[in-house]
């Protein structure tokens, strides 16, 4: 009997426990409620405790988790019609990230510009033979002038060898020239010049017909060899979008420190001061005053009891240049552990589970010529990885730059990719400084300011961004007045450096025959980062002969200013001025060291500006 | 015969000395050609307008003279781009080169115009341009800037001292 009842009771007991587990399973927890994306991740190991991170070389673009908000940017007329074509965007709840981020957008950090096709089809083992042109969107804007400019040696095959030009320049597209086609697309280009405006697109599906492989070298070069390369979407660009985030030109990385997840505070809260949340422009101690829903973080003392504010319900000042007034100048507050071609915020939180969930946003950049700088981080959120308290969390480094690792120079590695995608060093577009350019944002000689000079330059004679007229001068030299320091393409420095670029010598040409070039172009093949060492180069001479001379501190401003203007021999204050008898060299002189003190002045504000337009202050 | 004939000689012979000296107006009226510059204009130049480390070196300027009828004195133009540079320009900055005008005096020159100017211009337009009409026996000159993608063209004249601006227009035709 005793057994009989102890059995029941042991039955009712496990009944008892199953009824007790099957309650708990389905009360609704944290986890339910911010169901975590499926975001690949790994561990790595800290004071012997384990960090939960992502796993870049798991993560692609395509892998990201669908947008979860509407979005649009309506780019205004004038912009559009400077950069010749439409720089607006609009994205829908549910679009994969290839779908709305253009190359653009990552021009200054993961620098996609240096792939070439055949690099993407190694690493995403695409076989290019199989791939249309027409998958390759870069291509449906690009005339048979660009194609030879950015594929050296392709002008020297003949017609007949370029299926998808040999169809551009058939009967079928272009009925009233007689076209030879085994003669070489040079040797047409040369007597039917019109036909080089033609773009491959006028082929619409018929682009469809060939292959990558049928334009020779098209996967060779780099897409930063293209026209408008920036405006190529993620998904237009065969395999990009599966490229994973380690093995970018320049990889995501996963340095820096960790913290543990003290406590999770709901919106109830408010004023929190001790915060490492914010944006580049705004720092990264963002306080809050109201809704401030937050991660309390605890660890060593560069993390205890600091918190990270939700970007949900705080946003902050973000963005640069004139891009940098989209969206209010606002983006969600937060940091970039990852570094800059994205943002993270702590996002949905949930007191009563100690949990929540970060969300990326994205930006839209437009760097180089004009240099419209970056939209706020607006785009998002795109959800990522949720936390819990007691569990560690990955913060990236707490260097006052929200974790940013993205350094004023190029990275190494992506120098040497660049190496091997044919991509001379001075083709590089430059964050700041780098193979070819060079940082503005630094003393040279005689303890002056490059950025600042180059600043205060700038202020007296204006911003310039493109080419000037076809001019001559009289002694033979022709060419075009080109870029932020209006050197002319004549120049001898000025052709070494174009010279360098793929295509550079074809441009060249154009340039001494007049043929009109695109802002576009000078942003290929002289960009900001060369400008910015030939100025260096020019004002490091001025500073040493008026240092020789014998002036230092204001003075040795004043007459660089009087040497830049008015040549190497010029008199001290002299009294000649332009035609226009507003500046004599004297004064010229004068008026530069109050822009430069002027620009000086403002650098400690972290506005002044380097060779790219950037702010010198604050990564990129 | 030759009486007959002897009667004309007198007139084709006045009318062949009349046809030559027609011939010859033009090049007494107008003269305009580049110059090897007198030394003496040449050091006064470079005492004058260059940074004094610069006078023991004295490279060979492009110089015009102009002279034309009723023009007090010839009108040196000098253009201070060396005639062989095989570097930068000794007075040309980032954009624009010194130019000067000097006429001669009793014992030396004197200096009537120096202007900092762009000498890149559409390669059919000249820098200078010399106008016919004088003013205090001086021509009246035209000079052609860039304004952005046009043309300004300043008008000056001489006051007696030193050629003064009295006019300047921006050109409708655009330069791309």
């Amino acid at each position: 009997m005793r057994k009989i009842m102890r059995r029941l009771w042991h039955r009712l007991w496990a009944g008892l426990c199953a009824v007790v587990l099957l309650v708990l399973a389905s009360v609704p927890s944290a986890a339910t409620r911010l169901p975590e994306p499926a975001i690949p991740t790994t561990a790595i190991a800290q004071d012997n405790q384990y960090v939960r991170i992502p796993d870049w070389s798991r993560i692609t673009f395509r892998s990201l988790p669908p947008i979860l908000s509407d979005g649009a940017f309506e780019s205004p007329l004038n912009i559009n019609q400077a950069l010749g074509y439409d720089l607006s965007r609009a994205w829908n709840v549910g679009q994969a990230a290839q779908q709305y981020l253009k190359l653009g957008d990552f021009q200054t950090n993961l620098y996609l510009q240096v792939f070439n096709l055949e690099t993407i089809s190694q690493i995403t083992q695409l076989d290019l033979s199989q791939v249309a042109l027409g998958a390759f969107q870069t291509l449906t804007w690009q005339t048979i002038d660009d194609l030879v400019t950015a594929i050296p040696g392709l002008s020297n095959f003949p017609v007949i060898e370029v299926p998808a030009i040999a169809a551009l320049l058939s009967d079928q597209f272009t009925p009233f020239a007689e076209i030879d086609v085994h003669s070489t697309i040079a040797e047409v280009l040369s007597e039917f010049p019109d036909l080089g405006l033609r773009s491959l697109g006028e082929l619409g599906d018929t682009l469809n017909q060939f292959g990558i492989t049928s334009i020779p070298g098209l996967e060779n070069v780099p897409l930063q060899n293209f026209r408008d390369w920036g405006n190529t979407f993620i998904q237009d660009i065969p395999g990009l979008a599966d490229v994973p985030f380690s093995q970018m030109p320049n990889p995501v990385e996963t340095v820096g420190v960790v913290g543990v997840v003290d406590v999770v505070y709901g919106t109830a809260e408010s004023d929190r001061a001790k915060t490492i949340s914010g944006s580049t422009q705004a720092g990264f101690s963002v306080p809050c005053q109201t809704n401030c829903a937050y991660a309390e973080l605890t660890g060593d003392p560069t993390t205890h009891g600091k918190q990270w504010i939700s970007g949900q319900y705080q946003d902050v000042k973000g963005g640069f240049g004139v891009l940098g007034a989209v969206n209010g100048g606002r983006e969600p507050t937060g940091r970039h552990p990852f570094g800059n071609p994205f943002k993270v915020s702590v996002w949905d939180v949930d007191e009563t589970t100690g949990s929540f969930s970060t969300a990326l946003h994205f930006r839209i950049c437009y760097r180089g010529m004009p240099d419209l700088g970056c939209t706020p981080y607006f785009l998002g959120p795109v959800p990522f990885l949720h936390h819990r308290e007691t569990e560690p969390i990955f913060l990236g480094v707490m260097d006052g730059v929200g974790g940013s690792l993205s350094p004023l120079s190029i990275p190494t590695g992506v120098v040497d990719k660049a190496v091997q995608a044919g991509i001379p060093t001075t083709g590089l577009p430059t964050n700041g400084a780098g193979l070819g350019g060079v940082s503005l944002c630094s003393n040279g000689l005689g303890g002056v300011n490059f950025d600042a000079l180059a600043t205060a330059f700038s202020r007296i004679e204006g911003h310039y961004t493109s080419a000037g007229s076809f001019v001559c001068d009289g002694r033979g030299n022709c060419g075009r007045d080109l870029g932020r320091y209006q050197y002319m393409s004549y120049r001898g420095d000025v052709r070494q450096a174009i010279r360098q670029q793929a295509g550079g010598t074809t441009f060249l040409s154009k340039l001494d025959a007049g043929t009109p070039v695109s802002a576009a172009e000078i942003e290929r093949f002289f960009p900001a980062g060369v400008q910015a060492h030939i100025f260096q180069a020019d004002q490091s001479r001025n500073i040493e002969q008026a240092m020789a001379e014998g002036f230092s501190g204001q003075r040795l401003i004043e007459r660089v200013g009087q040497i830049h203007v008015g040549g190497p021999r010029v008199p001290i204050d002299g009294d000649v001025t332009d035609i226009h008898e507003q500046l004599s060299l004297k004064s010229y002189g004068q008026k530069l060291r109050q822009q430069y003190e002027g620009a000086i002045a403002t650098h400690s504000n972290g506005l002044i500006v380097n060779g790219n337009g950037q702010p010198c202050i604050g990564a990129r | 015969m030759q009486r007959r004939f002897a009667k004309y000689l007198l007139p084709i012979g006045l009318g062949l000395v009349a046809i030559s000296i027609v011939l010859a107006i033009p090049r007494l009226l107008v003269q305009e050609h580049e110059i090897t510059a007198p030394p003496t204009l040449l050091e006064q130049v470079v005492a004058e307008n260059f940074n004094s480390t610069y006078a023991s070196h004295v490279d060979p300027f492009q110089v015009m003279k102009y002279q034309q009828f009723g023009q007090s004195a010839p009108l040196y133009w000098v253009d201070t781009r060396l005639s062989e540079a095989n570097g930068s320009n000794p007075l040309c900055g980032i954009s624009s080169c010194a130019f000067f005008a000097y006429i001669p005096t009793d014992r030396s020159y004197r200096k009537v115009l120096s202007l900092y100017l762009n000498p890149h211009l559409p390669p059919d337009v000249a820098l200078l341009e010399r106008m016919e009409i004088l003013h205090h026996k001086q021509p009246v000159l035209h000079i052609h800037q860039l304004e952005g993608h046009h043309l300004r063209q300043f008008t000056l004249a001489f006051n007696g001292q030193q050629y003064d601006i009295t006019d300047s227009q921006l050109l409708a035709k655009r330069y791309d």
